[in-house]
């Protein structure tokens, strides 16, 4: 499949600071690429550096295969949201994108009731940007990043601070634009479980590095089981699953998750062989969450 | 860049801070002329029309610093990553905005001049220098302003923050007509003056000449002489004095002022980082 990023070793350093580290990410088209990292992993540093708003230290970047030097004319195939849309507060909605629509330089504004259709704005009429909710304002940064039609779109936290209505709406809003236009998505989020729902690609990012790119369906694969154990006498556990190697994580005093994917009988069977009577004990399906945090070195790391 | 600027004019069209200027101007002008007009009237006063034209500079350059870092100011930051976003370069983004500026400043300023011009003449008289020294002054005080408009644009285009570059701005505005001013009045004291002093003995005056402690010697005066046309506001009292200034040198200091600040604004915003 055609790679529409790919990033070579790129740096960025600000003063001692470093904030990305020989980072290589790979997006392929017509995915919904999420990059997942803890705050300042590098993940805004990334998307600034990828729209042109900053200029990495170190190492390169294709897109579409050119390279960041000249990719002045590629930024036209782009639309971008960091962290907050940018609206001018004072005008509506349609005259936001009608600004944006000059700024690009379209020849015409017959696409604006259609984008605004796209992003249910289409009943705002003289509405005041500065009388949108969150949810409101987010999807019409999304409607002015698409106003150049793009063919790969950048999103930064955009579900951050939405109510449960909201983040459905950026949800669909996503998926549709996805799956209808075709349009490849690079979408950073601290809301894993939301981004679980929608992503095809995962890139987790840690300390300005990718540590692990994957697949949604290998990830699926991959993710263990989660057993979470209820017990009174937590050493005697700690130090059996140590010496059998088991991938376990103390949670408090009384609760011990197992990341191992086991019969549940079996593993019963093995603790009552051992003395290691739970008083309680659940299996659940591992969370992409839990999945990162492992991937970090358990949750002491984050 | 024409789509820069078709943007730019668009947002100038929905700028409540450029049609109150506008406003203002029109309502200085008349306030201006009604005023003047009473004083013919009433006091029987020698009114210069052109003079109102040409000293107009000084308020309409605090009227467009406060225009520029509001309009520049306002969303700056985040207009410009838009359009970085988008594709478009740093210099374009820069020199639209640049030219945005230009066409209010000459726009607004020719306005109060064709007011001043039209509704002046039957009220307060025609233009009492030649044509071509009334419009050789007037190219030459617009020249200032280009220069003066190109230095608040550096400080609105390089600055992120809107309040910081009001303030900066500002600051830079008074500092420049106050040095302008207190330079101009210096260099025209004389070596000495004249004080009456009271004799109670002889019950009579005598004139004594005294060293004037604002007096500057002659050789700071040349060094002065030659900053004066470096600071806009300097160059517009050269071109409104009455003294024979040579008009025809002037536009260079206008226009290396211009070049240089552009030149500089081009190069801090080339290498400016956006969040």
């Amino acid at each position: 499949m055609e790679t529409i990023l790919e990033t070579n070793a790129l740096t960025k350093k600000y003063k001692n600071f470093t904030a990305l580290n020989n980072l290589n990410i790979h997006i392929k088209k017509g995915s919904i690429y999420g990059l997942i990292g803890k705050n300042g992993a590098g993940k805004t540093t990334l998307i600034r550096i990828l729209c042109g708003l900053q200029k990495p230290t170190k190492g390169d970047y294709t897109i579409y295969g050119t390279s960041y030097h000249n990719i002045i004319n590629i930024r036209k195939r782009m639309g971008a949201i960091i962290e907050s849309p940018i609206l001018i507060s004072n005008m509506t909605a349609e005259e936001n994108l009608i600004l944006q629509s000059k700024d690009i330089g379209l020849p015409d504004l017959t696409d604006i009731d259609e984008l605004l259709e796209l992003v249910n704005l289409n009943t705002t009429n003289n509405k005041k940007v500065s009388d949108f909710s969150l949810g409101m304002k987010e999807r019409l940064g999304i409607a002015l990043a698409l106003a150049n039609n793009p063919d790969f779109l950048l999103l930064d936290e955009p579900i951050n601070g939405l109510d449960p209505e909201g983040i459905i709406d950026i949800r669909e809003l996503i998926l549709k634009l996805n799956k209808e236009k075709g349009i490849t998505i690079l979408i950073s989020s601290h809301y894993l479980d939301e981004l679980s729902k929608i992503a095809t690609d995962y890139g987790f990012i840690d300390n300005g590095t990718i540590i692990k790119e994957i697949s949604s369906e290998t990830l699926k694969k991959q993710m263990s089981h989660k057993i979470t154990l209820k017990v009174s006498n937590i050493l005697d556990f700690v130090k059996y699953f140590e010496t059998h190697h088991y991938n376990y994580e103390v949670l408090d005093n009384t609760t011990i998750n197992i990341y191992e994917k086991v019969s549940l009988s079996k593993f019963m069977k093995e603790l009552v062989q051992n003395n290691l009577t739970p008083d309680e004990i659940k299996e659940q399906e591992q969370t992409l969450e839990s999945y990162f945090l492992n991937l970090l070195g358990g949750p002491k790391n984050d | 860049m024409i789509k820069l600027l078709n943007a730019n004019f668009y947002r100038l069209k929905k700028s409540k801070i450029f049609w109150l200027i506008l406003l203002f101007t029109i309502f200085w002008a008349i306030l201006t002329l009604f005023t003047k007009y009473q004083s013919i009237k009433k006091y029987n006063s020698y009114i210069e029309i052109e003079s109102l034209i040409f000293n107009f500079i000084y308020l309409f350059s605090f009227v467009i610093t406060i225009f520029t870092s509001l309009f520049l100011g306002d969303n700056s930051d985040n207009t410009t990553r838009s359009r970085i976003i988008i594709g478009h370069k740093k210099t374009h983004i820069y020199l639209a905005n640049f030219i945005t500026i230009l066409t209010v400043t000459l726009t607004t300023y020719s306005l109060y001049t064709i007011l001043i011009l039209i509704f002046g003449k039957p009220l307060i008289g025609g233009i009492t220098i030649p044509f071509s020294s009334f419009f050789l002054k007037l190219f030459n005080l617009i020249l200032t302003l280009i220069a003066y408009s190109s230095l608040i644009t550096f400080i609105a285009t390089t600055i992120s923050d809107k309040v910081i570059v009001t303030i900066l701005s500002i600051i830079l505005y008074i500092i420049l007509i106050f040095t302008a001013f207190l330079l101009v009045s210096r260099l025209s004291e004389t070596e000495y003056y004249t004080s009456l002093i009271y004799n109670k003995e002889t019950n009579s005056y005598t004139n004594i000449e005294e060293k004037n402690p604002l007096y500057i010697p002659e050789n700071t005066k040349k060094i002065i002489k030659l900053t004066i046309p470096l600071n806009p506001f300097g160059l517009s009292l050269l071109i409104t004095s009455k003294e024979n200034i040579n008009l025809n040198l002037l536009p260079l200091y206008s226009l290396s002022l211009t070049i240089i600040s552009m030149a500089l604004t081009i190069i801090f915003f080339t290498k400016k980082e956006f969040k």
